[in-house]
């Protein structure tokens, strides 16, 4: 019945069957008998599959169309791009941190990590004045700017910082601008704090959970104490000198897959000092990694569980209450990326790119103590391929380019992946820390399709489930009179007009 | 012969870029300086380099009070970058008339201040024009419109930043180069200043009723006609003309469509932005402008700018990317053999064509037309 293989993927939840079709970008639900056939589970068309095939080939879905080569849509205006449409620099304004962390993904030097290692390395003012000079050269197109400060530990230049922001103020009249430091939080005091408050400094600090799970990785330095007490010590002047700021502050939460996941959980849901402050969590990154991360049984039946309590959540079948912050960003991503995002196509182009890389050195642009050019601050500075410029020179386009299109290097995987849509492997996925391998990218190509199938299946489930995706946008369409009579009166008065 | 007021620009912007190009068109004042705030990262540029436009030997400064000295007057122009009124641009206001500047404000600004202002300047015996600022309309006395017998050219984009105004002042002058008599709207406030109209305030007003606006702009350009009595009427028609999704909707083109409700064209240029077209994508286009607006677009202008989805997406507001020339060149050459000319309105040879290809064919109508 089929000309030729349609480029599809078809999936069963356990209420339903599913195709998700490439090149239209839809996901159309199917009998049991057309997923069958279109799976090529048998070979035999029944009627009714007839009949639903019969109906998606007219409506333009089954095509088997797939790029003819990888290139992504914004080679061509790359150049431009990074010439005046920079939104931020990140400046690395130490490499020495005050702690020695098993799991820090940025400056691990404890021998997991090929990314760096702390070093006594420092940037000078000159340097730094320098990167927000050329922020501001380059940032023609843009209508925000973001200076954010890195380490190492930032804290530890913390008079670098304030002059930082004073001449970044300065330079940068007539466009917003905002600031943002990542910390382990431990050299905070008043002084400090009222400064970040007054300047309305973005905060995200380091926090891995209560007090036993935080202090098994994130250690100080000499000591080898940990450093849970004295950052809950801080979060309590902070949080009682400026409440309104305290809730703004993130807690960024590197999960130990080896921990008890729940304790993690119910920690930052009930403990006093931190539920109220917004959290974000992440597993140990495996890039840059010598070491495996392989999830305890326990910590993955919890963490999954979890998932499913924020479905009961959403489906208004369990309290808030009982939902911890940490996972509830993935419903987030759900929503956003397979239902507010994913918008139809009439079909594939000749030539696209697989998602997850971003534009190198555009929107997070990181340089190092040195004022070498990298595309963000997790990707290794040992690593040649992700030098991608230096103050002195500006970016080098090569390098750049090939970033940006590192489906490039495995293009007939790409071409053939039905989840290229939604891939998430940025070139630090290929970096082997010499260059930028083929075998390494698609040694994650499996779990990356496998999580990209997950979401899918996470999405249709809720639907069957009656979850209306936009229940919480209800348009508002009602004025009162006494607004309306208000409106009225501040019309424009009609006196004179033209006469020919 | 008279002198001209030397005039300072403030905030500087690539939008501006088209008067600076074709600054023989103002009468009164000579563009002597421009400033910009040092944040929006043209201050010691070329002014050229804004827009990716070729060199215009006029650099950007970012000392407003530096530059202030040189000049006798100070244009403030409603950027369409976000500029903070009250901290950044009044207190530059303030100064320009304490330093005895005559000041023109393209910005609307509050009536307090604006009588601040007026009350300053005539104590410091400067001037103070709020443009475009001054006019009040009624309702059309008549609701029937009426025919244009002048020949009208329509310039419009699918969107902004499509170099509209650049369209505008290039044929403008061209025309006028050739001996023709020109009446014209124009989609900026300081239209007058180039010699021609802006756009009558009650289009984009909420005094009037939709069908009123239509009615009305009728009857000002044939009002124009009559008084004027021009040889053409070349018509800027503000904003876009379609949605770009359900998130960015350019207004809907609502103002393109009642102009072109209200006034008939015998030639129009269309701009769009910048992307990697195919052929059937300007096809589509005129199609969709002929049943939506009811005019056939005649040729098409490629800008350099191209809107930039991905940082559209991530930063919640429209986002465009500026191109040079000569990526718009190579565009275009790509799309050649195609049915309705495109152009490139950076290119002074395009700009000729351009203009020529308008002239020829409005001159084909009146080959055939008949009384």
């Amino acid at each position: 019945m089929l000309e030729s293989k349609p480029f599809i993927y078809p999936f069963c939840t356990a209420g339903g069957c599913y195709i998700y079709d490439v090149n239209k970008n839809g996901i159309i639900g199917v009998s049991k008998e057309t997923y069958r056939y279109l799976a090529g589970k048998t070979n035999k068309l029944n009627p009714i599959a007839e009949h639903e095939i019969n109906k998606m080939l007219i409506n333009g879905f089954l095509s088997h169309k797939k790029f003819k080569n990888i290139l992504h849509p914004s080679s061509n205006s790359l150049e431009y791009i990074l010439d005046s449409a920079l939104e931020k620099i990140t400046l690395q304004v130490t490499q020495q941190c005050n702690l020695r962390c098993e799991y820090c993904i940025y400056s691990g030097d404890t021998g997991n990590y090929q990314n760096r290692s702390h070093q006594s390395k420092k940037m000078s003012f000159e340097l730094a004045r320098k990167g927000i000079d050329f922020l501001i050269a380059h940032s023609q197109d843009s209508n925000r700017l973001n200076v954010a400060f890195y380490g190492g530990e930032p804290l530890l230049e913390f008079e670098l910082i304030k002059n930082c922001i004073k001449y970044a103020k300065e330079q940068a009249e007539g466009k917003e601008i905002s600031f943002s430091i990542t910390t382990n939080a431990t050299l905070l005091n008043e002084e400090i704090i009222k400064y970040l408050y007054e300047n309305e400094i973005m905060l995200t600090i380091s926090l891995d959970g209560p007090k036993e799970i935080h202090n098994k990785n994130r250690k100080f330095a000499g000591s080898g104490t940990g450093s849970f007490d004295k950052i809950m010590e801080n979060m309590e002047i902070l949080k009682e000198s400026y409440p309104d700021y305290f809730k703004n502050v993130m807690f960024n939460v590197v999960m130990d897959p080896t921990a008890d996941y729940k304790c993690i959980s119910e920690f930052f849901v009930g403990y006093d000092t931190v539920k109220e402050a917004q959290q974000m969590a992440t597993m140990p990154s495996a890039q840059y990694s010598d070491k495996t991360v392989t999830m305890d049984e326990n910590f993955r039946a919890d963490y999954n569980y979890e998932f499913f309590k924020i479905f009961l959540y959403k489906l208004g079948r369990l309290e808030k209450k009982y939902v911890s912050n940490l996972n509830l960003s993935y419903f987030g991503r759900l929503k956003s990326t397979y239902h507010e995002k994913r918008t139809p196509t009439s079909g594939l182009h000749d030539y696209g790119h697989p998602g997850g890389p971003c534009i190198p050195g555009q929107m997070r642009l990181f340089m190092d103590v040195d004022g070498v050019f990298y595309p963000c601050e997790r990707v290794s500075e040992i690593s040649d391929a992700m030098k991608i410029g230096t103050l002195e020179s500006g970016f080098d386009i090569e390098k750049c380019m090939k970033i940006l299109n590192i489906g490039k290097i495995t293009e007939q995987s790409c071409i053939n992946c039905w989840a290229f849509r939604y891939c998430f492997q940025c070139a630090a996925f290929a970096d082997d820390t010499k260059n930028l391998t083929a075998k390494k990218r698609l040694q994650q190509c499996e779990s990356t399709k496998r999580d990209i199938e997950e979401q899918l299946k996470d999405y249709c489930t809720l639907l069957e489930l009656g979850y209306d995706f936009e229940g919480e946008e209800n348009p508002f369409i009602q004025i009162s009179k006494k607004e309306w009579e208000a409106k009225e009166n501040d019309t424009e008065k009609k006196t004179a007009g033209i006469s020919l | 012969m008279i002198r001209k007021k030397r005039l300072l620009v403030y905030p500087f912007d690539n939008d501006f870029l088209a008067v600076i190009k074709h600054t023989e068109l103002i009468s009164e004042y000579e563009i002597t300086k421009l400033v910009s705030p040092n944040g929006w990262g043209f201050a010691g540029k070329d002014a050229g380099s804004s827009g990716k436009w070729k060199e215009t030997g006029i650099k950007v400064e970012g000392n407003f009070k530096e530059a202030l000295g040189a000049c006798e007057a100070v244009l403030f122009v409603d950027s369409h970058l976000k500029l903070d009124f009250e901290k950044i641009v009044y207190p530059k206001m303030l100064e320009a008339i304490t330093g005895k500047k005559d000041i023109l404000c393209e910005i609307k600004v509050e009536d307090k201040i604006k009588k601040e202002l007026a009350e300053l300047a005539s104590n410091n015996g400067v001037s103070c024009d709020f443009l475009s600022d001054n006019e009040v309309w009624s309702s059309p006395a008549l609701s029937e419109i009426y025919n244009i017998n002048i020949p009208v050219i329509f310039v419009l984009g699918i969107s902004e930043r499509a170099n509209k105004f650049e369209i505008q002042l290039a044929l403008r002058k061209r025309l006028l180069k050739e001996g023709y008599k020109v009446s014209q709207v124009g989609t900026k406030k300081y239209c007058e200043l180039l010699g021609f109209h802006s756009m009558p305030s009650f289009i984009y007003g909420n005094s009037l009723s939709e069908p009123e606006k239509i009615t009305l702009f009728n009857h000002y350009i044939k009002k124009m006609e009559k008084e004027e009595k021009p040889d053409v009427i070349i018509i800027g028609l503000p904003g876009g003309t379609m949605k770009f999704n359900n998130k960015y909707t350019c207004n809907y083109g609502i103002t393109s469509y009642e102009i072109s409700q209200a006034v008939i064209p015998d030639a129009a240029i269309c701009s769009v932005l910048y992307e990697d077209y195919k052929p059937a994508y300007f096809e589509n286009v005129c199609k969709s402008l002929q049943y939506k607006l009811g005019f056939k677009v005649d040729c098409f202008n490629l800008s350099n700018y191209q809107f930039d989805w991905i940082r559209t997406e991530s930063s919640m507001q429209m986002c465009f990317t500026l191109l040079d020339s000569k990526a718009v060149i190579q565009k275009i050459e790509n799309l050649s053999g195609m049915e309705t000319p495109i152009f490139n309105i950076l290119e002074e040879d395009h700009s000729d064509e351009m203009c020529k290809f308008i002239l020829d064919k409005l001159g084909s109508y009146a080959e055939v037309s008949a009384f």
